[in-house]
């Protein structure tokens, strides 16, 4: 499957981190970072390319009734 | 120690007055307070309420009231389903002194079928954080051997019913978290299809991909649990209201005539595959072809298309569930489950809505190939429980799950036990159906059941 993501830098990881978490200490962070860059190889799988009608996956939907 | 008891086998024994519902109860008390020292399958056992409640059923049933193929069978539930006036921890410290107001409506459910609740299950922390030992409850262990992972995250639904401590439970399924504790733990274990069972009342994970379902030691039972938990529900957005077919008379016979699909591109390349497991998998494919079925290889996309939809949803519903006190109170939370969660926050609401298009277009792809055959198949997981020591802190976040499809594309999906490694640990095949078809999957297992000797090797406790 094709992507044009890139993954986020480290400087974009600790941004968004320091965001999210202002509290969290080191060794935490470094924790979270750890775990963060094996999402980051999932994130990055995700197609970027799909066409304009693919569209998201619904749980809505109308119930479905017997005829 | 007491017999153990199938849930068909003790209906049709309380049905005659062969045994009674106290009888049931008290040899399930006995297995608790004999064996739950060690398996730490319950958080929370209940056996003055759960003798009451015997006493009454019992009673019910010399007046000729029997509410139905449940009425006095004893189960129990993960510990996310709220019960009115019973805690509800969620396995957690942040939510050790819950006590819910109501009961989950698939607890209402299965009481006014008749059902005994012997306690509340142990579970991964919010049904994500597992087998962790800095929670306020040990972590279940395998009744197959002790010093062996459940699976998870209902991992008290998987110990309780393979040692005896309950005739049947509820689990919840969010990426595998019925279908791995019931692979590992020997049993049967059904994730409905999305809607078709009511989560009201259930503590989130993800709530695209959360579902409720039964754990118990055959398909059979597996069908008269559903039976009950089955159906439209105002209270939960989701369930569709579609008519509830008899699933225990969809059971029998042969499986002539029908297609089953082989996903083999999913686990045979993978180097992580157990030699066990594999010559275990395809034994059972021929065991299903001796049953009458067509076996034929299907093509998908790769598991790790699945495994990235799924982890991308499930981490960004899954923190924005907990976000308040993960930034609040993350101390209070266990360590594998902070680590877990909280790169949620870091998910991009791009990120999110690019997994959710993925999603649909891999559900078309599983519809597609469900249009050409009843059921597929691959193993439940590529390993047979490891040592719990052993489990990786960051789990499925480190590598791709077999059990993650079905949860993507809203399939229900049927883990049953198809073997045991030379270790005596018990290994799952996973057969997935078609939408809402979950009588043929039940059909499927039940068959394979009553083909195979595995129903007759118990753990040795």
């Amino acid at each position: 499957m094709t992507t044009s993501y890139e993954p986020q830098s480290r400087a974009s990881f600790a941004a968004l981190a320091a965001r999210a978490f202002p509290d969290l200490p080191p060794e935490e962070l470094a924790e979270l970072e750890r775990a963060w860059n094996h999402v980051a190889r999932w994130v990055a799988r995700l197609p970027r390319d799909l066409p304009m009608a693919a569209e998201p996956a619904h749980i809505f939907k109308a119930p479905e009734r017997a005829p | 120690m007491s017999r153990h008891w199938t849930i068909a086998e003790a209906s049709g024994a309380l049905a005659k007055g062969e045994v009674s519902p106290v009888e049931l109860v008290d040899g399930c008390l006995q297995r608790i307070e004999a064996l739950d020292g060690t398996l730490h399958s319950y958080v929370l056992a209940l056996p003055e309420a759960a003798r009451a409640a015997a006493r009454q059923a019992e009673q019910a049933l010399r007046r000729g009231e029997r509410k139905g193929p449940l009425h006095g069978i004893p189960i129990a539930l993960k510990d996310i389903y709220e019960t009115a006036g019973i805690r509800t921890t969620g396995h957690s410290r942040i939510r050790l002194d819950h006590v819910p107001a109501a009961d989950a409506t698939t607890t209402r459910k299965l009481a006014e079928a008749g059902t005994i609740l012997l306690g509340k299950l142990a579970t991964h922390e919010f049904a994500m954080g597992g087998p962790s030992f800095d929670l306020p409850f040990p972590p279940a262990r395998n009744p197959w051997n002790p010093a062996c992972f459940t699976g998870g995250s209902s991992s008290g639904s998987g110990a309780a019913v393979a040692a005896g401590l309950a005739l049947g439970t509820l689990g919840s399924d969010t990426g595998g978290s019925i279908r791995q504790p019931s692979a590992f733990c020997g049993l049967a274990g059904i994730k409905p299809s999305y809607g078709r069972v009511s989560r009201a009342g259930v503590f989130p994970l993800s709530f695209t991909l959360d579902h409720c379902g039964p754990m118990a030691w055959t398909a059979r039972d597996c069908a008269l649990l559903l039976q009950a938990i089955a159906g439209a529900d105002p209270a939960d957005p989701a369930a569709v209201d579609r008519p509830v077919p008899d699933y225990v008379a969809a059971l029998g016979g042969d499986l002539r005539g029908m297609r089953i699909g082989v996903v083999r591109g999913f686990y045979e390349a993978d180097p992580m595959l157990h030699p066990e497991v594999r010559s275990a998998f395809d034994a059972s494919l021929k065991t299903l072809g001796d049953l009458g079925a067509a076996v034929e290889e299907v093509r998908l996309s790769p598991l790790e298309d699945y495994h990235a939809a799924c982890t991308v949803i499930l981490l960004a519903e899954a923190f924005a569930i907990h976000e308040e006190t993960l930034k609040s109170r993350w101390r209070d939370y266990g360590a594998y489950f902070r680590r877990r969660v909280m790169p949620g926050a870091l998910i991009s609401a791009s990120d999110y809505v690019q997994a959710t298009r993925l999603r649909r277009r891999l559900a078309l792809e599983m519809d597609a190939a469900l249009a050409e055959h009843a059921v597929l198949a691959f193993p439940t997981s590529l390993i047979p429980p490891p040592p719990i020591e052993e489990v990786p802190g960051l789990a499925f976040l480190e590598r791709a799950s077999l059990t993650t499809p079905a949860n993507v594309s809203g399939h229900p999906a049927l883990s049953v036990c198809c073997g045991f490694t030379a270790a005596g640990l018990p290994i799952g095949l996973q057969l997935i159906g078609r939408r809402f078809d979950e009588a043929t999957l039940l059909k499927v297992g039940d068959a394979y059941e009553r083909a195979t000797p595995w129903r007759e090797r118990r753990p040795q406790l």
